[in-house]
């Protein structure tokens, strides 16, 4: 074989392999380091001496700091020292003991502004929960021609600074916020094409009159949006996600509460302007979480209408007590009155629910009913400790239309509790099966009455 | 040739590539697999893939194992269409997560290597321009110095401080405020 390669690699064994990696390769190597272990580097040979200080990456974070001043002054003489050398990404992270922007704020605004100048494409703004007040990005001058990506994470932000934000930052594609302030009502930009919003306040109603304050995204090149818990969901304004302004969405997640999901629900259906007619053109992935069932259901369908190229739909069910007495529902008027939907592309439903949530039979039931096309389920157990049972399951199948196959597939945690499966016509095919299931059932066609025991009954 | 063109999908996904290694061993992969890495992506642009793609700084041991990431990572990359590649995109790509959950420990399972073979990795994934590579096994050295005094890093990495004390003196009275 290739002695001299194979003798050569067991020689540099032995030797120094790191300091003899390309430079950007090494600096590739300190870019995972937190700053402070990056720039002690420095001592370890003449190779590793200046290594640090053209690192485009850099994260600065207080953990390990065991004072807001010695934190300080580690990162101010490290962008002195640094100098103005092009930064690709700059994450700082306020998570040392007693350590928030907020108590630094001006200084903290200078590093972010360095940043900016040093034309970064990636920042990330991180403080932590506190009772006092958050750090605000409102004397924060962000212009950037280059800012690409920017997350932030318990930060608060005014209208004003939105939208300075949006109009200083052209190139600004990617906006995550979590557990953020926000008093803004408009989040307009015509080049973001991400946006993930979890668990942020929009305090604003407290001076607005409610019924008229709404918070519109409008944002016609966005690709993807998710929008998480909301805090304060009972006091929150209706957030307007028209999708006539969100016309190249492709991926949409809706997983806020009820309270937040009736009033997007009422906004969204009762109002003829806002959504009826609006067509999902490029929509192929939607999650929702069970705020959909409102009114039986009536958004969730709206959206599978219309929705002509969605391929995978996902229904995050709470716990069924949750939502009992509040209107959501899953009746047999909702499979009656639903058109047959026209979603022909898609081909994966999974829902996330809890054990014996019987609204899941409910559910896949209307699904089956109205699809036209072939569909694999699976339903996956709320969280990995608990199973999910599926109680009542009945699928009536008619009509000419059947020859296609349903896979539903349950992974390891779940179980059937008690599943009717009724197929009037052949030749339907259904697959069912688990990993404790599996065999026992494949292969059923024809007319056949299926009740499946819970697993635990088997053993 | 032309049937290579990425204007046609299916003839993109069929044609093969021949990679050959430093001691001339030959591996044929897919135009999906090869094109993770962007040096190779580049050569095919540009048509110089006739014969195979020589590779002298890659040996056929290493060779074997970045197209086992790379016959890995391009499944997961499949669903995306276009021939776009950039992170950004990726984020929008939806992955089943059980998908990425086996991607995950795929890419646990490739780091268990010895530290000769980690860095013939690291070089192959910087000539080759395979980031996911890359950004995976540098932090894997990165984790393994996480921590460690500059002594302990020079011991583990058999690092020869060539610094006199006087220079080593000076270097940390001018960065002394990352000691303190």
């Amino acid at each position: 074989m290739d002695t001299p390669s194979g003798k050569s690699a067991k020689a540099t064994d032995e030797g120094d392999r790191i300091s003899g990696l390309p430079d950007e390769v090494r600096q590739h190597v300190l870019s995972f380091l937190p700053a402070r272990e990056a720039v002690r580097t420095c001592v370890l040979s003449t190779r590793w001496h200046d290594l640090w200080a053209s690192v485009p990456r850099l994260n600065v974070a207080a953990k390990g700091f065991t004072s807001q001043s010695s934190f300080i002054k580690f990162v101010n003489a490290l962008l002195i020292s640094r100098g103005c050398i092009p930064l690709k990404s700059f994450w700082l992270r306020a998570d040392g003991p007693d350590i928030f922007l907020n108590n630094f704020r001006d200084t903290a605004y200078l590093w972010i502004r360095y940043a900016l100048r040093n034309n970064v494409e990636e920042l990330g703004v991180i403080d932590q929960w506190t009772v006092r007040e958050l750090f605000q990005l409102q004397y924060c001058p962000f212009t950037s021609s280059c800012l690409k990506k920017l997350h932030l994470c318990y930060i608060k932000i005014d209208d004003h600074a939105i939208k300075k934000l949006f109009s200083g930052c052209p190139a600004l594609e990617d906006l995550e916020m979590i557990n953020c302030e926000m008093f803004a009502t408009e989040l307009s930009s015509a080049t973001l094409k991400s946006l993930s919003i979890d668990y942020v306040d929009f305090p604003y109603h407290i001076d607005y009159d409610m019924s008229g304050c709404y918070i519109v995204i409008n944002m016609p090149s966005l690709v993807s949006l998710h929008i998480g818990a909301l805090l304060n969901g009972a006091m929150l304004s209706v957030v307007d996600v028209r999708l006539g302004a969100l016309s190249n969405v492709k991926k949409l997640e809706l997983l806020f509460s009820y309270d937040s999901g009736w009033q997007y629900y009422e906004y969204s259906m009762q109002d003829d302007t806002n959504l009826c007619g609006v067509v999902f053109t490029n929509l192929i992935t939607l999650s929702l979480s069970d705020w959909c069932l409102y009114d039986n259901c009536k958004l969730l369908l709206y959206l599978l209408e219309h929705s002509p190229n969605l391929e995978k739909l996902t229904l995050m069910m709470t716990e069924p007590h949750f939502r009992a007495n509040i209107g959501l529902s899953c009746s047999a008027d909702a499979v009656n009155s639903a058109t047959p939907f026209n979603c022909e592309k898609l081909r994966k439903l999974e829902i996330v629910c809890s054990e014996g949530d019987k609204i899941v039979g409910k559910l896949v039931t209307i699904l089956l009913t109205k699809m036209k096309s072939p569909l694999e389920i699976s339903i996956k157990p709320f969280s990995g400790v608990s199973r999910c049972l599926v109680v009542g399951l009945t699928i009536f199948t008619t009509g000419p239309k059947l020859a296609r196959t349903w896979k539903i597939c349950l992974c390891s945690h779940s179980s059937f509790g008690q599943m009717v499966v009724r197929i009037v016509t052949p030749p339907v095919q259904l697959l069912v099966w688990s990993q404790q299931l599996s065999g026992s059932l494949l292969g059923l066609s024809s007319e056949l009455l299926l009740v499946v025991l819970p697993v635990s009954t088997f053993r | 040739m032309a049937s290579a063109g990425s204007g046609d999908e299916k003839a993109a996904a069929a044609a093969m590539i021949t990679l050959i290694s430093s001691d001339n061993e030959k591996f044929e992969v897919t135009e999906a697999t090869a094109t993770l890495s962007q040096t190779i992506r580049h050569m095919i642009e540009d048509g110089c893939t006739d014969g195979g793609v020589p590779l002298p700084n890659v040996t056929s041991k290493i060779l074997a194992r970045v197209i086992e990431y790379c016959k890995k990572h391009a499944t997961a990359a499949a669903g995306e269409e276009g021939s776009s590649s950039s992170f950004s995109d990726a984020a929008f790509l939806e992955v089943d997560r059980a998908f990425l959950e086996e991607l995950e420990e795929f890419d646990d399972a490739f780091l268990e290597v010895d530290r000769a073979t980690l860095f013939d990795l690291i070089l192959a994934a910087n000539y080759l321009d395979i980031k996911g590579l890359l950004n995976l096994t540098c932090q894997k050295v990165a984790d393994s110095v996480k921590g460690k005094t500059p002594e302990q890093i020079r011991e583990m990495y058999n690092i020869v401080n060539d610094l006199t004390p006087e220079e080593e003196a000076e270097i940390r009275r001018e960065t002394q405020w990352a000691f303190e």
